[in-house]
């Protein structure tokens, strides 16, 4: 057996390995925002709900060109979000009244629909996630190439599998984190897709009813897009 | 006549005018650090970017709280020790979905998912092991002061503990390794 003096040196050379490998690796500068601290402007918001939402579009767009990568969607693309949201809306409020209270997770592409459930999970906020899939094209645009809504509650894991036979596969897990943010997990592994099978996990800072994107790079050429929406249990946006 | 002061540093400037300029700065000098700390607590590179972040989020909503009894550099890797472990017991409440995952990847990594993490590559994976089969608590104790180097006061105030405490754990963590590795 080993001494303890034996052990130190083989960490130290465990240590630095992972370090060479880690070198030059830190992610960039996360955004903050201007004027203010975040705690303060968090009060200001929850005091004029009205101007948050304003305000918090505003400082996506605002803050949009200083993230150093990936590049922001487009205002088109934001939009083509917000309306997905919007139709899907009533469809969620219906399902929140069917089944109050309860483990839901349902997730949406074109016209199919996967739902698992129930089971408690009451006082756990209710989220709907939009994660999108985007592959670069020739021209520069972002093209999706694949696409879920999921209305699910914080702290629970939705794994989806579109067949049983599948290779395709999602899970996600969402948790609000005191520093006002909310924390995204997600796991995707798609046949086809260069980037294989990814793990991610992604902060969005709740700016009002809706938290701004956050999206990463997974491979070059193509990105994930994530945006998440709180509801209250009467499926209203929270 | 007195003597200009010197010129403030980033740290300085920071917690006066809380400026992108200067936390940038303060991000170039201190980010590497933090991710490597992170990166070897969680065991998982892609988690550890995120984490990293995080924590310059959190020295950046919570400079007013910095004293200045510690340095910033121990201030923040405090904020990074508690991020960290803050994931490793959230993980644990998904818990069922991620044991799968260890299993996947032939380790338990105490809450990470390992299956895409550098740290489990073949040359690295029998120290990874071990480390990932410590508590967070001794882990974070042996990654501080024998990995990075930190002087024992500095790594128990990032850590929290008295450096008695300190001292126990890395103790500890030396033993549960020797144990680990000894059959190596």
């Amino acid at each position: 057996m080993r001494k303890s003096s034996e052990i130190d040196p083989m960490l130290k050379a465990w240590s630095e390995k992972i370090d060479q490998e880690l070198n030059g690796k830190a992610p960039p500068v996360p955004q903050t925002p201007d004027g203010g601290s975040l705690s303060t402007t968090h009060r200001r918001l929850l005091l004029f709900p009205a101007l948050l939402a304003a305000a918090a579009l505003l400082a996506v767009y605002l803050a949009g060109p200083r993230r150093s990568a990936p590049p922001e969607p487009s205002e088109s693309e934001t939009a083509q979000l917000e309306n997905g949201f919007e139709a899907l809306k009533p469809f969620f409020q219906e399902l929140v009244r069917l089944f109050p209270h309860q483990t839901l997770w349902l997730s949406g592409e074109g016209s199919g629909l996967e739902m698992q459930g129930p089971g408690s999970a009451e006082g756990r906020q209710r989220i709907v996630l939009r994660v999108e899939l985007q592959q670069e094209g020739p021209d520069g645009s972002w093209n999706p190439i694949w696409q879920r809504d999921v209305l699910t509650h914080e702290e629970s894991w939705v794994d989806m599998q579109d067949q049983p036979a599948s290779e395709e596969s999602a899970s996600f897990w969402v948790v609000g984190l005191e520093t006002d943010t909310w924390l995204v997990e997600t796991h995707l592994r798609i046949p086809g897709n260069p980037a294989g099978s990814v793990r991610k996990q992604l902060t969005l800072r709740r700016s009002g009813s809706l938290a701004a994107d956050a999206q990463v790079e997974i491979s070059p050429g193509v990105r994930m897009v994530q945006r998440l929406l709180p509801l209250d249990e009467s499926g209203e946006s929270a | 006549m007195k003597a200009p002061p010197d010129a403030p540093s980033a740290e300085q400037r920071f917690r006066k005018h809380k400026d992108q300029d200067s936390f940038e700065e303060l991000y170039r000098v201190h980010a590497s650090l933090v991710y490597r700390i992170i990166a070897k607590i969680v065991l998982d590179e892609g988690v550890a970017e995120d984490l990293c972040q995080e924590t310059f989020v959190k020295a950046y909503t919570k400079i007013d709280q910095f004293t200045g009894s510690a340095s910033f550099k121990t201030w923040l890797c405090r904020i990074a020790v508690n991020g960290a472990n803050e994931h490793l017991r959230k993980k644990i409440t998904a818990r069922t979905r991620l044991q799968v995952l260890a299993a996947d990847a032939g380790g338990d990594s105490g809450g990470t998912c390992p299956r895409q993490s550098l740290f489990w590559k073949e040359s690295y994976q029998g120290v990874t092991a071990a480390l990932a089969r410590l508590e967070p608590s001794l882990r974070t104790a042996i990654i501080l002061t024998v990995m990075e180097g930190m002087d024992p006061a500095d790594a128990a105030r990032a850590q929290g503990c008295s450096r008695a405490t300190l001292y126990w754990r890395v103790h500890q963590a030396r033993k549960q390794l020797k144990q680990e590795l000894g059959h190596a």
